[in-house]
């Protein structure tokens, strides 16, 4: 265990002096979190000129959900976006060969070789919108909330790198779908939106939404001070059979993966 | 005839990647399908309906949008930057006897086709489930002249595109550039909700810029939401857009091929 924490730890070191190096490409990644971010809240501002509730999401409470969001999302970006952006060169260019023949686990080695420092930035601005959000809604956010909060986020961050992970894995039978993990950021951007939108849907579709659906709507009710129990407990069990599944799936996509190199 | 083999060519080439086209066309698909859930949802949140919008408007507008995202949206931007300025393949076209830009034009063209198809099958598919949902014009004068409309649409928008890619003639990185243009395009060209539905002074304020003449006219042209002179007013404007957008880009071409330099052994 301690072994793994300093390699995460030399991987970040590394990224950090590499963004730094170059900061040029530093400033150009940071206006674009900048801009992404904002983007996600005007675009539910402009939506909510039109509407003041969605499915009982108030026009606040919406914002409230897009910021978490965003932190959310911040997050992910900031440990998988490079990793998982990476994942279809380094299994089509034969890159994969040395990290499997490594003494480390080839899953934790790819997840953590790579992280987004700039991503942070969507964090920090989704902390500072969701607190003058809760203030001008006057909800008094207990350090129970907050933990809560914390918790159930962690937990769809799980489910955000299990579906990218099991996604990812397919590229070890077709390494040419460069495109496919912007498509599975496409399909996670659901989570942006409140999970009973997706309730009036046909079963079968709104149980395949349900995962993605929760990541970010829990939480944001937590922070609401509404009573999730039965969501919570939900999606801890969603995310703890999801890793579990991206994990035998990936050691089962092993076995399918042919060298590139000679 | 020497545009119609680069065009036969890249056809080939884009039947060899159907899969990858394929994902490419689920990613337009998905924003606006979940647009249209959004408003479902609103609507019956009790969010007042009116005759300009209500959700038969919505489904035509996003499943029309489907195709536009499809059809009219190309992604010269990234290849052009990436592949041909910074890793030096413009060398390849430069030495050709041919424009860069009609390269360019008929590489990309076999794509929004193909893109342009699946999306046109998805909406053959949701009109013969939901007719009664679905508002298209029955005029054959209006779907001409939004046809005429949406090839200027596709048009400006790739002069702008090529344009936006040719600045890497002058900068190593224009990533936060291209995500920049590419959300600015997504709120002002009506990816997130029709523009009519914005309020007054800002959505005057874009209508003077040329993002809305890329996707949300040509959209609500087919909707049946313009009147002849109306179409013919947005003709007139789109060709001036076209014409700016192209002395934009011969101006960036001019000065930027000056810049590129390409060495090898």
């Amino acid at each position: 265990m301690n072994r793994y924490i300093r390699i995460f730890k030399r991987f970040f070191l590394l990224n950090l002096s590499q963004f730094l190096v170059y900061r040029a490409n530093f400033v150009n990644s940071l206006v674009s979190d900048v801009v992404w971010g904002i983007f996600t809240i005007v675009s539910m501002l402009f939506i909510t000129t039109r509407v003041s509730n969605i499915a009982g999401w108030s026009k606040n409470e919406l914002l409230l959900l897009s910021s978490s969001f965003n932190m959310l999302l911040g997050i992910y970006f900031f440990f998988f976006s490079k990793t998982f952006w990476r994942f279809s060169e380094t299994v089509h260019f034969g890159k994969l060969d040395t990290i499997l023949l490594k003494p480390i686990d080839s899953q934790f080695f790819l997840s953590t070789q790579y992280s987004n420092v700039t991503k942070s930035i969507r964090v920090i601005g989704s902390i500072i919108l969701n607190i003058y959000l809760l203030y001008i809604m006057h909800i008094q956010v207990t350090l129970m909330n907050v933990f809560g909060f914390i918790l159930l986020i962690l937990t769809g961050l799980v489910i955000l790198y299990s579906i990218s992970y099991i996604a990812a894995s397919l590229l070890l039978w077709n390494s040419n779908l460069s495109n496919l993990m912007g498509l599975v950021w496409d399909f996670l951007a659901i989570s942006r939106y409140p999970k009973e939108i997706f309730q009036e849907l046909n079963t079968y579709v709104f149980l395949f939404l349900l995962p993605v659906s929760l990541t970010v709507s829990t939480p944001t009710k937590v922070l609401l001070q509404k009573t999730v129990t039965g969501e919570s407990m939900t999606l801890i069990l969603i995310a703890a059979c999801l890793f579990i599944i991206a994990r035998l799936f990936w050691q089962f996509a092993l076995r399918f993966y042919t060298s590139a190199n000679i | 005839m020497r545009f119609l083999h680069i065009f036969l060519l890249h056809n080939q080439q884009i039947f060899e990647q159907r899969t990858k086209s394929f994902v490419w066309f689920l990613g337009i698909l998905l924003n606006p399908l979940i647009m249209l859930i959004l408003w479902g949802a609103a609507f019956k949140s009790g969010t007042h309906q009116t005759t300009n919008w209500n959700f038969s408007y919505a489904a035509s507008y996003y499943f029309l949008l489907i195709i536009a995202g499809s059809l009219l949206m190309p992604h010269t931007e990234e290849v052009v930057s990436k592949e041909d300025i910074q890793e030096g393949q413009l060398t390849k076209y430069v030495i050709r006897p041919f424009p860069y830009y009609w390269f360019k034009y008929f590489e990309e063209i076999p794509y929004r086709l193909l893109l342009g198809l699946y999306g046109l099958i998805i909406f053959i598919v949701a009109l013969i489930f939901y007719q009664r949902l679905f508002i298209i014009s029955q005029s054959w004068e209006i779907i001409v002249l939004s046809i005429v409309s949406s090839i200027l649409a596709y048009h400006l928008t790739f002069n702008l595109k090529i344009s936006l890619g040719l600045i890497a003639f002058w900068t190593t990185d224009i990533v936060a550039l291209i995500n920049l243009v590419e959300i600015i395009i997504l709120v002002f060209a009506g990816f997130v909700m029709p523009l009519d539905l914005l309020p007054s002074n800002i959505a005057n304020l874009i209508y003077m810029l040329p993002f809305p003449y890329m996707i949300y006219f040509p959209v609500i042209a087919f909707q049946g939401k313009l009147s002849l002179i109306q179409l013919m007013q947005l003709i007139v404007v789109q060709s001036g857009w076209v014409l700016t957008t192209t002395l934009l880009y011969i101006y960036i071409w001019n000065k930027g091929i000056k810049k590129f330099t390409s060495f090898g052994q």
